[in-house]
């Protein structure tokens, strides 16, 4: 479990320029939980990452991570729980074959050989890599790299993974598999999966998204109760969904459209719905 | 167009699956060292031919493809080619009676300048072949397995061993990455006017120059960048590491090894010093 309590921290602390880049955050992730963790540049959600895996340690408040505090002295302990797999594949791979690569963290952690091999044939075969991991990483495609560096966070074994805009550099659909394969995970496994992105569309996938905005949650909750609020995310500098915004616009014009909507499909679905019951209504 | 990556291959992995490649990364270290000895022990051109032969046949046996062996490292030869003609304009040894071709000042050609910078250049050139062709068939892990545990009885000298290989391999790995940083800065700077290959050599120094500041700040960046993703992966140096792959020596690794000592023994014998 992740809890963090009236959470701060600030760049440069005490000095003229400090930059506050929390303030005061309240949140309270469950294991297993499917998150998406959403925000503007500049909305402190990098900081909250830095936090979780203790390279930053607070400077307020209190964030815990299955009961151990963040703080120095503590980083092995919080890093056995949450891996983090950062935004572009190239600056975080060390090995250059992928099975190598996958062992690093293991190897790190001074496992057995056959634990080791264990954990990398799970975190290979969840992520589909079972086929290449003799390949040499460069030699891959940024979707590849990108899933080798998933499955090096996943070898760990941790109760949460996150995942710092891995979607950023990626192609629409590639990204979609991608959280596909990440949910498919976290049904089987239990993993808990915090997915950082500011792409909307990517947030409606989740069970909860959290809105960060200014160093603050703006809104916590599921992706059709936060799109329901498109003025205030508008405002967050956050684009809601055509297809959201869409149904919204139907909804104030009068029609009864559930809040089922996140995207194109369940739009048309409501759609087709609506036009159901109105033939019933009509009647022959 | 500035083009690097196809002429700088030092910290390459080209991976053909070869027997040279799947040899145990100790005993190719090995081989690399009797190799360096052997280069600086032999100094006549009979021996240096016995020790190509033995290049040829690695190279053969590696299936690593000569003509991109010989492309990446055209600018290498270039720049040796350049400091050997230096060599041979201001020789200082003892020249014998009617010895020079050509002399003016303190400048000269003499058939032993000639040699002599022709003997250096096949030493240099055997030394940059040895680490060249160990990089291009070893992956990372392998060199890192092979050198820590050859290493290893410093570490009771407190000699941080791990740290010192990881910091050579990142080293290594990092070659690759700046040299794309370089083409990726200087296609930008062409787009906007700046003419890489105008010019006359010194203008062209100058303007790849002004590349370094931002090629090392991004440097920097990266390096940072990767510090974390290897702290956050537990990295907490190599004590407390354990490994996947298990290093094993085959009796025809042994073999080949022997092979290569008795080689070099030949090339030096003939050269006459034993």
């Amino acid at each position: 479990m992740i809890e963090a309590q009236n959470l701060s921290f600030s760049y440069r602390t005490g000095e003229e320029d400090a930059v506050h880049a929390l303030r005061g955050v309240g949140l309270r992730l469950e294991p297993g939980e499917f998150v998406a963790l959403i925000g503007h540049n500049g909305s402190g959600k990098s900081t909250l990452v830095r936090l979780l895996v203790a390279v930053l340690h607070p400077t307020g408040g209190e964030l815990r991570v299955d009961g151990i505090p963040v703080r120095p002295g503590n980083e092995l302990e919080v890093r056995r729980r949450i891996s983090v797999v950062f935004q572009n594949p190239d600056d975080q791979l060390i090995m250059n074959r992928v099975a190598d690569d996958v062992a690093f963290g293991p190897e790190n952690l001074g496992l057995e050989r056959e634990e080791i091999a264990a954990r990398v044939g799970f975190a290979l075969r969840a992520l589909g890599l079972e086929e290449i991991s003799e390949h040499l990483v460069e030699e891959l495609s940024p979707g590849q790299k990108q899933r080798v560096a998933i499955a090096g966070a996943l070898a760990m074994r941790p109760r949460f993974l996150v995942l710092d805009e891995p979607t950023s550099l990626l192609p629409a659909p590639v990204a979609r598999r991608l959280i596909l394969t990440l949910r498919e995970l976290n049904r089987r496994e239990g993993t808990g999966v915090i997915h950082v992105t500011h792409s909307m569309s990517e947030a409606a996938l989740f069970d909860r998204v959290v809105v960060l905005d200014g160093g603050r949650v703006l809104m916590d909750g599921s992706p059709a109760q936060v799109f329901r609020r498109s003025d205030q995310l508008r405002e967050a500098g956050l684009d809601v969904p055509l297809a959201v915004e869409l149904a919204g616009r139907l909804r104030a014009r009068g029609l009864p459209l559930g809040d089922g909507v996140l995207d194109a499909a369940s739009l048309r679905e409501a759609l087709a719905g609506l036009r159901g019951s109105r033939a019933e209504a009509c009647g022959p | 167009m500035l083009e690097l990556q196809r002429n700088v291959i030092f910290g390459q992995f080209v991976d053909t699956g070869s027997v040279v490649h799947r040899m145990d990364p100790r005993i190719k270290l090995g081989a690399a060292f009797v190799l360096v000895v052997a280069s600086f022990l032999v100094d006549t051109f009979l021996g240096f031919a016995i020790l190509g032969l033995l290049a040829a046949a690695i190279q053969a046996v590696s299936r690593v493809p000569p003509g991109y062996l010989l492309r990446g490292s055209a600018l290498f030869l270039g720049f040796l080619l350049f400091i050997l003609a230096f060599q041979v304009l201001f020789y200082a040894g003892e020249v014998p009676e009617g010895g020079y071709l050509w002399r003016w000042g303190i400048l000269s050609v003499s058939t032993a300048g000639l040699e002599s910078a022709a003997i250096l250049g096949l030493r240099v050139i055997l030394l940059y072949y040895v680490t060249t062709m160990l990089m291009l068939t070893t992956s990372l892990v392998d060199l890192t397995a092979g050198l820590e545990q050859i290493f290893s009885p410093l570490q009771r000298l407190r000699v941080p061993v791990n740290e010192l290989v990881l910091v050579f391999v990142i080293a290594v790995k990092f070659v690759p990455i700046f040299i794309e940083e370089i083409e990726r800065l200087a296609r930008a700077r062409t787009a906007r006017g700046v003419p890489f290959d105008e010019g006359g050599a010194l203008t062209r120094a100058r303007r790849i120059g002004r590349l370094l500041v931002p090629i090392f700040v991004g440097g920097f960046a990266r390096a940072d960048v990767l510090t974390t993703a290897m702290q956050v992966r537990c990295y907490r140096g190599g004590r407390h590491r354990t490994r996947l792959r298990q290093l094993a020596a085959a009796p025809s690794d042994w073999a080949a090894l022997l092979a290569v000592v008795a080689w070099a023994v030949a090339a030096w014998w003939v050269s006459g010093a034993l």
